[in-house]
């Protein structure tokens, strides 16, 4: 049956490219290409059984009984089920121009497997309120595809898209001259391909029992990535002055190092060299741009270690550990309590100050 | 001269630094592997009080007859005070001890993150009250000379503008005062910290942060330069001895009480509050015109942590008639330890001392 929804398949037409199934596409086409899906294994799991049995039945000279006797079988014949139906979804993905229509066929088979799957598990076939209308379950399975394939279109494309402009820009820095003006526009479009696209995901709200772990887990994810990006624009603020030292250094060294080169040459030109790295860098660290840009890493440095930190509190409160926030809490009582002490001893200190003078 | 003999004169030069470095090298090697004496702080003292963690000491007097009244000094939280004794024929400590001077030093101790909550008010108007007091009271006389030391002479500062009547004498060394300038990198970088966020995030500061933004301020000098200096004078057992004492004293960094580092970037800093008489500890507002003792005001013209537009204006915010700046030229350190120290600023601060406290 299975085959045959197959066969099916590959007649369908071939529909237009389509991102999202391009993407499954490839993924699926992964699959195929491997060698173990090259093996014809249909039927392996039963004839393995059986010669298993066999073995069992001469060797012990006692057959499988019972339960096990009963399930492992079955056991057995839904791992082959599993199998064709693996196979097939790599064949009905792994081909050009895959379609909704196409996958929809697939889903068929899939939904035959689970009824075979069920009937052989429990010996029942499966309720028609579970089965339902195949054709409607198709229906809507070729709708949900359609609908994801329109949402991964607006939301993950573009950072695939992204993702290609980052590469062919990384394969351009690699092959070119040195370049602090491409090294920026590579990580603008890296943060830009984040923020268009996976950041949304990082950033939505969550729900659920688990939801303040995971909003933490995402928010320092986030962090980590912007102080990432921050750390690069700090060390790009050095490429062009580190450069033009250099430059500076080569030019009023030529002289030094004409002729013979003497141990004194060579402590004059350490001396130059430290020296002028020294005024070009304190210029440097003077500028409002360092200023900004060192404040900005430290921020972003601020704001990762703070969402890092907040998920390992987390973490912390199922052990038996105490977390910062706990201590802070005993920390600013002790404090409290000490200023309370330090007061009252004063203040019993002046007072025994008067009774003394008025014994006097 | 014709290029190949200078191209042999290199090549012959080359291998005898190479030779020259190698034995250089190797009798270094033995030094440091050596016993060696980098013991620091080593005037004799004794501890006479003790409030938390900060700790007060007493230099033993080596005359009969000190001079009176005491002097307390006041070190910044920034590093160690054994700065002003660093290494014996080069302490200040020892210098002003031998010159019958009795004085009183403040450890302020190493906080833990359970000293996160102190604030600027609890440093001046609690332990630095109480140190003053102590000595007060041990000494029998009702004021004392107070001498602060970079960020402790801006505490001294503040202290005196709130209780002139316990102060007799001011002196403050390499000591911000007036934080407005633009030719100190910690002035221009501390403009742009999120100060909340980083005590919301480290608790304390780290000493090691602070380390960091101090050698950032001069890397080539004080990450390249200085350890080539020390390779060069290696097989120099008294400078060896003398540099591992520097180097113990650099990196030996308290973690910033959080509060109070966040209150003084803040006020001091960033708004720079003090001269503008707008500086609140608790619920007092400091008044720079309350200083009317004697004062001295002792600063680097090469300072680059302090830079003198810092400090050099401290008395034009004062309303002491006996004033007196004295400038010396070096650098923030070099006032402790360059040989100028022992033969200008020793001289300088013991004689000025001597003199108010010999005055009714």
């Amino acid at each position: 049956m299975p085959e045959k929804r197959e066969t099916e398949s590959q007649e369908q037409t071939e529909s237009p490219s389509n991102p999202f199934f391009d993407m499954w596409n490839k993924f699926a086409g992964s699959f195929k290409s491997h060698p173990f899906m090259q093996m014809d294994l249909s039927g392996a799991f039963p004839q393995w059984f059986k010669a298993y049995d066999d073995i069992a039945k001469k060797f012990y000279s006692v057959p499988l009984s019972g339960v096990v006797g009963e399930v492992f079988p079955k056991f057995v014949d839904t791992a082959d089920v599993y199998m064709r139906l693996f196979k097939s979804w790599a064949d009905a993905a792994g081909r050009p121009n895959v379609s909704p229509d196409l996958m929809k066929n697939f889903f068929s088979i899939w939904s035959d497997s689970q009824k075979e799957i069920f009937s052989k598990l429990f010996g029942l076939p499966l309720p028609d309120a579970l089965g339902g209308n195949i054709q409607e379950w198709n229906e809507l399975i070729k709708n949900s595809l359609e609908n994801f394939s329109r949402f991964y279109t607006a939301n993950y494309q573009p950072f695939i898209e992204n993702w290609n402009k980052i590469s062919q820009e990384t394969d351009k820095i690699l092959r070119e001259k040195p370049d602090p003006t491409k090294y920026k526009e590579f990580y603008s479009t890296l943060m830009q391909g984040y923020e268009s696209a996976l950041g949304k995901f990082i950033k939505m709200p969550m729900v659920g029992p688990s939801r303040l772990l995971l909003e933490k887990v995402f928010k320092s994810i986030d962090a980590f990535i912007k102080y990432y990006t921050a750390i690069v624009d700090f060390n790009m603020v050095f490429y062009s002055p580190g450069k033009e030292t250099v430059e500076e250094l080569a030019r009023k060294a030529t002289d030094l190092l004409k002729g013979e080169v003497t141990q004194e040459k060579y402590k004059q030109f350490y001396e130059l060299l430290i020296k002028t790295f020294e005024d070009r860098f304190f210029q440097l660290f003077k500028t409002p741009a360092f200023t900004e840009v060192i404040r900005r890493t430290l921020d972003s440095y601020l704001d990762f270690r703070k969402q890092h930190f907040a998920v390992m509190e987390e973490m912390l409160k199922a052990t038996p550990i105490i977390t910062r926030t706990e201590i802070d809490d005993v920390y600013q009582e002790l404090y409290n309590l000490k200023k309370r002490i330090k007061e009252l001893e004063r203040h019993l200190k002046g007072e025994k100050t008067k009774k003394d003078e008025r014994r006097k | 001269m014709p290029e190949t003999t200078n191209k042999e004169k290199t090549k012959t030069n080359l291998v005898k630094e190479i030779d020259f470095l190698q034995k250089k090298f190797l009798r270094g090697l033995e030094i440091l592997t050596s016993p060696l004496n980098t013991s620091v702080g080593t005037t004799p003292s004794e501890l006479v009080y003790q409030e938390d963690k900060m700790k007060i000491f007493r230099y033993v007097p080596v005359k009969k007859e000190v001079n009176s009244p005491p002097v307390l000094m006041v070190y910044a939280l920034i590093n160690r005070q054994y700065m002003l004794d660093l290494q014996p024929d080069r302490s200040i400590i020892r210098y002003l001890v031998n010159q019958g001077i009795d004085v009183y030093i403040i450890d302020w101790g190493y906080p833990s993150q359970m000293d996160k909550f102190i604030t600027l008010e609890d440093y001046i108007e609690g332990y630095l009250n109480n140190a003053v007091e102590e000595v007060l009271k041990q000494s029998g006389v009702s004021k004392l000379t107070m001498a602060g030391i970079c960020q402790g002479g801006t505490f001294s500062a503040i202290y005196s503008a709130l209780h002139p009547d316990k102060i007799k004498n001011l002196i403050t060394i390499v000591s911000p005062i007036d934080f407005e300038t633009d030719t100190g990198l910690l002035n221009i970088w501390s403009k742009g910290l999120d100060v909340d966020k980083m005590v919301d995030s480290f608790g304390n500061i780290p000493g090691e942060f602070m380390n960091i933004g101090f050698l950032l301020m001069n890397p080539f000098r004080l990450m390249l330069d200085k350890y080539v200096g020390f390779l060069i004078n290696i097989d120099d057992k008294d400078f060896v001895n003398n540099f591992i004492r520097m180097e113990k004293w650099i990196f030996d960094s308290p973690d910033q009480a959080a509060t109070a580092w966040k209150e003084f970037l803040r006020d001091c800093y960033q708004k720079n509050l003090l001269v503008k008489n707008q500086l609140k500890i608790g619920d007092k507002v400091v008044n720079l015109k309350n200083i009317t003792m004697p004062v001295l005001n002792i600063f680097a013209e090469y300072d680059h942590l302090v830079p003198p537009a810092c400090s050099r204006n401290f008395t034009d915010y004062i309303s002491s008639k006996d004033k007196e700046i004295a400038s010396f030229l070096t650098g923030h350190i070099g006032i402790f330890v360059s040989s100028r120290s022992q033969k200008e600023i020793c001289p300088k601060l013991s004689q000025w001392i001597i003199k108010r406290s010999q005055e009714k």
